[in-house]
């Protein structure tokens, strides 16, 4: 019996883990939205293949992980975008860095240390278009920093 | 009385014998009609069927042997009963000892096989499922969205910095002026 329990508990805690990566998770199938993922041996490769053409060295962050671009220009999918950049600005586990509000649109930098690996996600809301840009790796506030004013 | 009897008077009863209608007063004389050196050539074959009969049957049963079943069949009660708490020390060792290691190493070895075949299920599962997989199938689209990734960054931080530079920038010249003023 005490085997059953600890094994319903493992399955809960995987599921749990799971469940927190949901809110951009769910972009990977929805319609409307243009959803890119880069893992970190793609990043790597791809960053390299930047380099050896010239161009900027791109992996100023260090430790990345992954990294996703989330972007709509259809109605449902920029509702959708908003929303979900309005609740991480309103999460107590992130943490908003800078932000910038003109006719244009509004920019966000969210930045969180709550969670492992760490994340930090770039909203963009403009007129008919919003994007998330979620950067996800071991990195800290002075590297942001740092990779900011490069 | 063995000695009367005769090869005719046999042959009789061990037809009779090998049908398993002999009484055991007619076993015994066939034991011992066959414990004899003259037995014809023709029965020479039940001679030693009778004699390793007798063999068998000369064996003398242990002494003991009935307690020995006694003790297997309470030890059997043992193993399937629960002990009470006095016991457990007593009967640990008889039990952990001859019983429980094969039991738990199998009922054990079973849980941890189950687990991994749940464990395994699931990371199959999820690898399948993965919304995290990478989308750029090479490095040059990779770097194309990484690019495109850094831009947009680029001119989200311009957004953010651009106008506090600029305030900076006033806040600085105005103080300049007000420092000439005052100077003056």
């Amino acid at each position: 019996m005490k085997r059953v329990i600890l094994a319903i508990c493992i399955i809960f805690c995987s599921l749990s883990i799971q469940a927190q990566n949901k809110i951009f998770s769910k972009y990977a199938t929805m319609d409307g939205i243009e959803f890119v993922c880069i893992n970190k041996a793609m990043f790597g490769l791809g960053t390299k293949f930047i380099s050896a053409a010239g161009g900027e060295d791109l992996d100023k962050l260090g430790n990345l992980e992954k990294m996703l671009i989330i972007s709509s220009e259809s109605d449902g999918g920029k509702t959708q975008i908003d929303k979900d950049i309005k609740s991480l600005s309103t999460d107590d586990d992130y943490e908003i860095l800078m932000t910038s509000h003109s006719s244009g649109g509004d920019n966000m930098f969210i930045f969180t240390n709550k969670r492992k690996p760490h994340e930090l996600v770039i909203c963009t809301i403009e007129k008919g278009h919003s994007s998330m840009i979620v950067v996800v790796g071991n990195f800290t506030k002075e590297d942001i920093n740092n990779f900011l004013n490069q | 009385m063995t000695q009367h009897i005769t090869i005719e008077q046999i042959k009789p009863l061990l037809s009779r014998f090998y049908e398993g209608q002999t009484t055991p007063d007619e076993e015994r004389l066939l034991a011992d009609f066959f414990r004899r050196e003259d037995v014809p050539e023709e029965l020479q074959e039940d001679k030693q069927l009778f004699l390793m009969l007798a063999q068998i049957s000369d064996q003398k049963m242990p002494t003991d042997i009935a307690e020995e079943i006694t003790a297997f069949v309470n030890n059997l009660g043992q193993t399937e009963k629960k002990p009470v708490l006095s016991e457990v020390k007593q009967r640990k060792g008889i039990i952990y000892r001859l019983k429980t290691p094969p039991k738990m190493f199998y009922r054990v070895a079973a849980t941890v096989a189950i687990l991994l075949a749940i464990g395994g299920g699931v990371i199959a599962y999820q690898k399948q499922t993965d919304p995290f997989r990478d989308t750029c199938s090479t490095p040059e689209e990779a770097a194309i969205q990484i690019q495109r990734a850094n831009s947009m960054i680029a001119k989200a931080t311009e957004q953010c910095i651009t106008p506090a530079t600029k305030a900076l920038q006033q806040t600085e010249a105005t103080k300049q002026i007000v420092n000439q003023y005052i100077n003056f």
